[in-house]
């Protein structure tokens, strides 16, 4: 257990920088998740902690202490591999003892802490097995008891969930979590899946082109991202261009969508003079449609509907000059071609400066 | 099943021509030495000290030779298969241009370097690092040296093939785990790379032990080791007989070889799944 702290982090290869001057604080035993696409610089983050790439400038400190001339073997930070890179020609066991051999712990020791920890893992009785002999799943598992067994004041999980099928992705999930919370061990989790780290975080950092886009919870960042891009990659479908019109009134502020006008929260749109151009956000699931003409209900045509399971998401347009997605949780009885009235909850409208 | 008999019609030509042109002489061979000297040709290269000599120089040569091509070749081929700079096709180029060069040319080369008023001898004199030319060419070390050289693409290009599939995470895994440099390359890279460590040295091994060329040409007319002795027998001693014996002797010491490597590792092979994947 311990703190984490980055200061103007920077990384470069070559002419690339992946890490662009990065600034984080971890308390003990928070969990943490870098979320963004490939190439934001997450793993390279993440590789730079663990101490296997040198940073190009900035210090990590952990407890306070510079880390940066402490050789990866002397760190004592867990890490778990998106790829799990297990030790092949190593049974379960020998590649959870593996650490506490290191260690020099006792024979006696050795097999009781593995075996408390693969009892954690529900791994039990598979000690004998060759990694080659096991189910994804129990390989990951594996891998999270090799990291968790010697005890590392800090743990790493590169893309913890990203090889494992829908029913298991949430079971791993929740093991994770109670895990992380049984040890109360300081854990940064990298992801490119907004889900994951929504699910699994105390605090989400989202990253774009090596620098953070926007730290906080789960929940600010789901409902409230700090830019079109955190809300693009947020999964907001529905973006809206407007310019912000006259005085609120009952706490809400009129936005000029072309001809239409969209009321909005008034605390969103404060910042904006009348006139100025923004950008409106919604998500898909906040939409929904109506019978009658409320206000912040605009009529339009399906043109085309996409069944996604327990929601149907549509197309439509005719709104607004954007098309717009909103996504139904049950089947609606009009079909493609046909006049809808699609209704956008004020509440639910995120505005931005464009 | 069809694609199966597809696949044995492809391979009859080889496996025919094989048959004919290997197999059968190599029988026939045997057959005539035995029938006409019976095992007395067999039984004289165990007597003689001067065979046992030649049998023991050649074991020594090549297994030095090995040894010392896995221990100059392994950092090479760790290094091609870990890094992404251009430096890994030019290494390979280099790697491979020898393959361009016939042995004979190579121990011509050698022979120009080693030599008493060579350029190696010339150097170190120049340096005042030796008062008097070194004897080098004409020895059991000229030999090691040019065979070395001639057989360490063979040892980089092996290790190197299983090198590139260990997945290098494993090893920064052993690192986060509080393992040295060290203590990495003993418990896992090591471990891992044995196929590769026992492909390249059998083959090594095998073409050392048999190379006429290079003890020929770099060991002097008094250094003998098996393949030269067999020459030997045909074109001054006219005895085709012992020569044969020579050759039977040579093949056996081989297999003998390669049987105890696959037995002593055979356990570890079977750890690792027999080489298979997954």
């Amino acid at each position: 257990m311990a703190t984490l702290e980055l200061k103007g982090l920077v990384k470069r290869f070559g002419d690339f920088t992946a890490v662009d001057g990065m600034d984080l604080q971890v308390a003990q035993g928070e969990m943490i998740a870098l979320l963004g696409g490939s190439g934001c610089g997450k793993t390279t983050t993440l590789r730079m902690i663990a101490g296997f790439t040198e940073p190009t400038g900035g210090t990590i400190l952990v407890d306070g202490e510079d880390v940066g001339k402490i050789p990866p073997y002397k760190r004592n930070i867990g890490i778990f591999f998106q790829n799990y890179a297990l030790f092949p020609h190593m049974t379960v066991f020998e590649n959870v003892a593996f650490g506490l051999k290191l260690q020099k712990c006792s024979k006696e020791e050795t097999a009781r802490r593995v075996g408390e920890i693969l009892s954690l893992v529900k791994l039990t009785g598979l000690d004998g097995r060759y990694p080659r002999e096991l189910s994804g799943g129990q390989q990951q598992r594996v891998a999270l008891a090799r990291a968790l067994v010697t005890r590392p004041s800090i743990l790493l999980l590169d893309e913890p969930l990203s090889n494992l099928d829908a029913k298991l992705r949430v079971e791993m999930q929740v093991e994770i979590k109670r895990i992380q919370r049984e040890l109360g061990i300081t854990t940064i989790i990298v992801t490119h899946d907004h889900e994951e780290a929504v699910s699994l975080a105390d605090r989400v950092i989202v990253m774009n082109q090596g620098r953070i886009q926007q730290i906080g919870t789960p929940q600010e960042i789901f409902d409230h991202p700090a830019s079109p891009f955190v809300a693009d990659f947020m999964g907001f479908s529905t973006f809206l261009h407007g310019k912000a019109g006259g005085a609120p009134r009952g706490g809400k502020r009129p936005i000029l969508c072309g001809e239409k006008t969209l009321w909005v929260a008034q605390e969103e749109a404060e910042d904006l003079d009348e006139g100025e151009s923004c950008l409106l956000a919604l998500r898909s699931e906040s939409m929904t449609l109506v019978e009658a003409r409320w206000e912040n209900a605009f009529p339009g045509r399906i043109e085309s509907m996409t069944y996604k399971g327990h929601t149907t998401r549509l197309e439509v347009s005719g709104c607004f000059d954007e098309p717009v997605f909103p996504a139904l949780g049950e089947i609606p009885g009009s079909g493609v071609g046909d006049e809808v009235l699609v209704h956008f909850p004020y509440r639910k409208i995120c505005v931005y400066k464009a | 099943m069809e694609r199966r008999r597809q696949a044995l019609l492809l391979a009859f030509p080889t496996a025919l021509a094989l048959f004919v042109f290997f197999l059968v002489p190599m029988a026939y061979i045997l057959l005539r030495t035995l029938f006409t000297n019976g095992t007395s040709d067999f039984t004289a290269f165990f007597t003689d000290p001067f065979y046992l000599d030649i049998l023991w120089t050649t074991l020594r040569v090549s297994l030095l030779s090995t040894g010392i091509s896995l221990l100059l070749g392994y950092p090479v081929a760790y290094f091609m298969a870990r890094t992404r700079s251009r430096m890994k096709k030019v290494m390979m180029v280099i790697i491979l241009f020898p393959f361009l060069v016939s042995a004979v040319v190579r121990s011509y080369g050698w022979m120009v370097i080693l030599g008493t008023n060579g350029l190696l001898n010339q150097l170190l004199l120049a340096l005042g690092l030796i008062s008097r030319p070194l004897k080098i060419l004409n020895t059991e070390a000229a030999v090691i040296i040019g065979m070395i050289h001639l057989l360490i693409p063979y040892m980089v290009l092996s290790l190197v093939g299983v090198l590139q599939s260990i997945d290098p995470n494993v090893e920064y895994a052993a690192y986060s785990l509080g393992a040295t440099p060290a203590q990495t390359f003993a418990k896992v890279v090591f471990p891992l790379s044995l196929p590769g460590i026992l492909s390249g040295c059998v083959l090594v091994f095998t073409m050392s032990m048999t190379s006429y060329v290079t003890p020929k040409l770099l060991g002097g007319s008094k250094f003998r080791m098996m393949a030269t002795m067999v020459v030997q027998e045909i074109n001054v001693n006219f005895d085709w007989s012992a020569a044969s014996a020579v050759s039977y002797i040579l093949l056996a010491v081989i297999l003998a070889v390669q049987v105890v490597i696959v037995l002593l590792t055979s356990g570890y092979m079977k750890r690792m799944g027999g080489g298979k994947n997954g």
